[in-house]
């Protein structure tokens, strides 16, 4: 199962975003701390993160130091899903990361974009 | 390049046509809730229920700006009523106190004797001056406490104070915290679902009613912000 781990501090935003992946069978795990996120990243091996940069307490921002930091992870799509998409503009961690995605984002978007970094194998009888 | 009273003007019929489709957003949600459809499944359910909660949300930033837009120009029409001071502070702190006990903080309400049993003001505009500050100091609190006091002055003015014991505002920021939209490198402890209006529309509904506030005092220890209201007196209800 391909796995999205959420790092959004909003729980609706949360479980918005949560309830469209599954619907789609993605295994998702979230969380709204940068700290923890770093945690589960390492413990869950996601195939894509989904990362909010203003969060409460630490910003994002340390999680993809984290992961572009730690070879085992290499792998690991990260997609910034912000509302202030001009604040990494310029800066390094624009090129550290897959996507940059503006808020709001569209469920087809989001999908759209989960699965070009995360396929699912194709349903028996679909083709 | 408009005019800034035209642009005034046009977000104000900018926030009036939004609250047409706004209104669709949140009757209809209320009645997915209420199940005045079909009954929903318990998933079914939580969306409506997000549906409900982030279309009161948007209304609550969008009344916000206009209200700051108004405040800003002075444009904003005040309804005096006398009111009981001790029980409005109470009620004001209501839904602030409950957000700051659930992060674990100690929520202190204080009145001094001083204040009159009641006074005249627009206490739709005077909650909302205290709301604005309350937020703020949960916002960047920690653990530890807050507390809010209200005394009386000799010329006449509430003075309400709002301390914290966050981690302080720096010196940089501290010319900024009262611009709108402005969001420094301090990061908030906990979610703040706002439009960045919190301290500049406390700023510019004070200056609206004559009153005045200011950061009195901001360390690693905390911050201590300070409205003076010049109020009437009025015979206790």
């Amino acid at each position: 199962m391909q796995r999205v781990l959420i790092v959004e501090d909003d729980d609706d935003l949360v479980e918005t975003y949560t309830d469209l992946l599954e619907t789609y069978h993605y295994s998702v795990t979230s969380t709204a701390k940068a700290t923890d996120a770093i945690t589960l990243v390492t413990r869950l091996r996601p195939n894509v993160v989904l990362l909010d940069l203003n969060l409460a307490g630490h910003s994002g921002a340390v999680v993809i130091n984290m992961v572009r930091g730690y070879q085992p992870l290499k792998d690991t799509k990260i997609v910034v899903v912000t509302g202030h998409p001009e604040l990494l503009q310029g800066k390094a961690d624009a090129a550290r990361v897959d996507l940059i995605l503006s808020k709001p984002v569209s469920n087809a978007q989001l999908l759209e974009t989960v699965q070009r970094f995360a396929p699912l194998p194709p349903v028996d009888g679909i083709h | 390049m408009p005019e800034s009273s035209e642009i005034i003007l046009l977000l104000r019929k900018m926030g009036h046509d939004m609250r047409v489709p706004l209104n669709t957003l949140i009757s209809t949600s209320d009645m997915l809730v209420e199940g005045l459809y079909d009954p929903l499944t318990s998933k079914q359910a939580r969306a409506a229920i997000r549906l409900q909660r982030n279309s009161r949300r948007l209304l609550a930033i969008l009344d916000d700006f206009v209200t700051y837009i108004k405040a800003d120009a002075g444009e904003l029409n005040l309804t005096l009523k006398s009111f009981a001071p001790r029980a409005a502070l109470t009620a004001w702190c209501g839904e602030v106190r409950a957000a700051a006990e659930a992060k674990g903080l100690v929520f202190q309400v204080t009145t001094a004797e001083t204040v009159p049993a009641s006074l005249v003001g627009d206490e739709a505009i005077l909650s909302r001056i205290v709301q604005a500050l309350l937020w703020n100091a949960v916002a960047y609190t920690a653990q530890g406490q807050i507390g809010i006091t209200s005394d009386w002055t000799p010329g006449g003015e509430w003075l309400i104070s709002v301390q914290d014991s966050g981690s302080g505002i720096s010196d940089e920021n501290k010319s900024h915290i009262f611009e709108p939209f402005w969001r420094g490198d301090e990061r908030p402890q906990i979610p703040t679902a706002g439009a960045g209006l919190g301290l500049p529309l406390a700023l510019a509904l004070a200056t609206l009613i004559k009153g005045q506030l200011v950061l009195k005092e901001t360390s690693v220890q905390g911050s201590h912000f300070c409205v003076q209201i010049p109020l009437e007196t009025a015979a206790p209800q």
